[in-house]
């Protein structure tokens, strides 16, 4: 009986070899460019809404925000 | 790496990454529900929890991660830093932990306000930010695109990668 092409599974991506390296110099991928270009925008419009926000990062600006709008009304009894 | 250490560290390093998405998730519907309710007792205890997750699953889960991913990475042919989609997920893995180590200040301080105001919750303004919310959100999508690399593994070879291939040829 002739075996099923279809049976034979491929090795699991986790054992799959690394591709070797081309004989030559090949261009950088789309994908990491587009990935590098999408990390590039995001990071722009984070330090634009940050310095469009005009506060800190970080627990200190809640500290200041609490503190600032009188709503830490934390009585401690 | 012999094949049965290295599947052990691949399996180490599927739990704990898939582990710390999971409980990013928790992390996100917990900060969501506390947005969401009205109810104190809900909001304060929420806010705990979270605080709770993030120190005893988020940041041990995240440095296992980076961990085992490095000990994987160089470990096998695949490298740390020969192929691009090693690269960017490393660099998703230790800016994600780097931020949240930072971001556990601001999770202290909301457990700390939920535990000890004794008024109404609705006036600790700051229990009504959703930092919580834009945080777990954020990390949650930088982990997709993580666990999406790591399945597809993408094609490419960096330059680093292509010099050591053809040193060793």
């Amino acid at each position: 009986m002739p075996e099923d092409p279809s049976s034979t599974t491929p090795p699991p991506a986790a054992e799959a070899e690394p591709e070797t390296a081309p004989g030559g110099d090949e261009p950088t991928p789309r994908w990491v460019k587009t990935f590098v270009a999408v990390c590039l925008v995001v990071a722009v419009l984070f330090v634009v809404l940050k310095l469009a926000g005009g506060g800190g990062h970080g627990p200190g600006q809640h500290s200041r925000d609490a503190s600032a709008s009188g709503a830490t009304k934390m009585h401690l009894s | 790496m012999g094949s049965g250490v290295r599947k052990l560290a691949l399996t180490a390093h599927v739990v704990v990454s898939v582990g710390w998405l999971g409980a990013v998730a928790c992390a996100l519907a917990l900060a969501v529900a506390a947005l969401a309710s009205d109810h104190d007792a809900t909001v304060r205890g929420t806010y705990v929890t979270i605080e709770l997750i993030g120190r005893y699953v988020l940041v041990p889960l995240s440095i296992a991660t980076l961990v085992t991913g490095v000990v994987l990475s160089l470990g096998t042919s695949w490298g740390l830093f020969r192929h691009y989609w090693v690269v960017f997920k490393l660099l998703i893995a230790g800016v994600a932990t780097l931020v949240l180590l930072m971001y556990m200040q601001t999770l202290e301080h909301l457990s700390e306000t939920a535990t000890t105001a004794t008024g109404p919750v609705a006036d600790a303004a700051i229990l009504d930010s959703p930092t919580v919310v834009l945080h777990s959100s954020a990390a949650l999508v930088l982990l997709l695109v993580a666990t999406t690399l790591a399945i597809c593994k993408p094609k490419g070879v960096t330059r680093f990668g292509r010099r050591r291939m053809r040193a060793r040829d």
